[in-house]
């Protein structure tokens, strides 16, 4: 339960480790006040959408970005960005793809239903913390969201 | 006076009328001549008209004769087909295919005779051609008196003389079965493909994550320890990273490499000189602190390649020659390419670096074949395999030789383009 929490950042991801990493990564560079997790696709949805489990919220306020892996069980993360670009509820919330093999296919695909960027997960523990502030940092600092849905 | 003048008349008169009928017995002579000259020539007109009639008859029986002759030794099918779509008449070889007698053939629907599947295809088929259109290679299926079906491609045309449908078929049996055959192969490999597809993206993405976590943990670890971790402890936690970045760097490779046999083939004309300086800028931009002597003589010849394959080309060869070159403070590079026989062009990458030992010059192009120890010189040895691969992809061929300690030279061939081609 979100409840009227305001969450900043969306991350959606499966594997544990990689969602710990990304925290450690974001509190490094003292972005993870306001981070909220889902496991999967379907929670990434009912998050957004305030169904589910998600009831009690409320969707007007949508987190400021949304880190999305896309292979996720249940609801694929393509799928996921399908969904939320189709809904004009959520189709100002900036998402960013994030995975861990670059994949001609998915890139074209992201792109083509609206991602706002794309990021391939590095292995090497520095790069892959320097790709997550620095996209956690313009995204939350730099960039200027829609504040409200239309 | 008076009496006089009338005899005159009728004297003029009489001798007018004598000299008009004596012109017109002349005429009439001349005109009879004509026309015994006109009449014995109709005559020779006639008879040589009837003579040529004779030949042409000759001639056209000779034709039809032959004709026959050509319709009853042919292998081919062929057939007449009156208005309501019967058989009319059938070569001896159409029965010969089919195994019919003459009977059971002329007279019925051709329909009747072609596989219910291909029936609706067939009529609609003949309905067109009986309007004029000419039927060229329409493929149908027709069921034997033994049962076999056996599959015919036709040609025909209709005759509004003589209100008939002409048409000759070829057994296509063969060609078709071996062509489904070919299209089977061609679709099974075609999945075998999407299967490596998928099996490379899942190998890549589900390769990749716990590698991510095993650098991870071992950097979080070396963090959450602090100062208090020794010297021996850093060095683990160091070697689990590099180990674990090493393994990625493979990943990754092998699957450029599984691409690069697998990508389609875009061959355009090519400027490898410009190629080979661009791929030289962005490996010397890694290597600032190196002062190497590169060289590409120019002109080169124009090859017809695909030119992000060839850039992997270039770009392995280059950076193993930078690579191998490490050592030496007078490191030269000198690249070479020039015209040779069967249409191809060979380009020279020769190096003064550390070489390999020449009786291991076949195995340098296998995957992950090295002849260096990773201390020596680091990398995955996918580079040249991927080379390899593109290469022979082209028509062309790789190979290499080495003085140990005294520079490599690679080799390698590409067809030239086409002359007058501009890149």
């Amino acid at each position: 339960m979100t409840g009227g929490r305001v969450v900043e950042i969306l991350l959606v991801e499966d594997n544990d480790y990689d969602a710990e990493m990304t925290l450690r990564a974001l509190q490094k560079a003292r972005l993870a006040n306001d981070v909220f997790r889902v496991r999967d696709g379907a929670g990434a949805l009912n998050f957004m959408f305030g169904t589910g489990n998600h009831l009690d919220r409320a969707t007007a306020s949508a987190p400021k970005v949304i880190f999305l892996d896309l292979k996720l069980p249940k609801v694929d993360g393509i799928e996921v960005l399908r969904r939320l670009k189709e809904d004009p509820r959520t189709r100002h919330v900036p998402v960013v793809a994030m995975t861990s093999s670059d994949q001609e296919i998915d890139r074209y695909e992201t792109y083509q239903l609206g991602v706002n960027s794309y990021v391939v997960k590095p292995i090497e523990f520095d790069s892959f913390v320097s790709a997550i502030t620095q996209v956690g940092f313009y995204w939350l600092v730099i960039n200027k969201p829609v504040e409200t849905a239309d | 006076m008076n009496v006089a003048f009338p005899s005159l008349i009728t004297t003029l008169v009489a001798m007018g009328t004598a000299a008009a009928i004596g012109l017109i017995v002349l005429l009439a002579m001349r005109f009879l001549a004509r026309s015994e000259r006109s009449a014995s020539r109709s005559r020779l007109e006639l008879q040589r008209n009837a003579e040529t009639l004779q030949e042409y008859s000759q001639r056209l029986d000779r034709t039809t004769r032959e004709n026959e002759l050509l319709i009853m030794n042919t292998i081919d099918v062929i057939c007449s087909i009156d208005r309501d779509g019967r058989f009319v008449r059938v070569s001896p070889a159409s029965l010969a295919f089919w195994g019919y007698e003459p009977h059971e053939i002329e007279g019925r629907p051709f329909l009747e005779f072609v596989h219910p599947d291909d029936r609706e295809k067939s009529m609609s088929e003949a309905a067109l051609t009986m309007n004029g259109r000419p039927a060229i290679h329409i493929q149908n299926r027709y069921v034997c008196k033994n049962g076999e079906i056996k599959v015919v491609s036709w040609s025909g045309l209709w005759s509004s003389d003589d209100e008939l449908m002409f048409c000759v078929g070829r057994d296509s049996t063969e060609p078709e079965r071996l062509r489904e055959r070919l299209q089977e192969a061609h679709d099974e490999l075609q999945q075998l493909n999407v299967d490596l597809e998928a099996f490379c993206y899942s190998v890549s993405h589900d390769l990749r994550a716990p590698l991510r976590a095993v650098a991870g943990y071992a950097r979080m670890l070396g963090d959450e320890l602090g100062p208090d971790v020794s010297a021996e402890g850093s060095r683990f936690l160091d070697v689990i990273q590099g180990e674990a970045r090493r393994m990625g760097q493979l990943i990754d490779d092998l699957l450029s490499f599984s691409r690069t046999g697998r990508s389609r083939l875009t061959p355009a004309p090519l400027q490898m000189g410009a190629l080979f300086h661009e791929v030289y800028q962005e490996v010397a931009a890694v290597n600032q602190s190196r002062r190497i002597d590169f060289e590409v003589q120019e002109p080169m010849p124009l090859v017809l390649a695909d030119r992000a394959l060839v850039r992997q080309v270039a770009m392995n060869l280059i950076s193993n020659a930078v690579k191998f070159t490490g050592s030496k403070s007078d490191a030269r590079i000198r690249v070479v390419g020039e015209p040779a026989a069967n249409g191809l062009a060979i380009f020279t990458v020769e190096d003064n670096g550390a070489g390999f030992d020449p009786s291991y010059a076949d195995k340098l192009f296998g995957v992950f074949e090295r002849c260096h120890s990773e201390a020596e010189f680091e990398g995955t040895g996918v580079g040249l395999a991927i080379a390899k691969k593109v290469v022979t992809r082209h028509g062309g061929e790789i190979w290499a030789d080495s003085v140990p300690g005294d520079g490599a030279t690679f080799r390698f061939s590409l067809p030239l383009a086409p002359v007058g081609a501009r890149a």
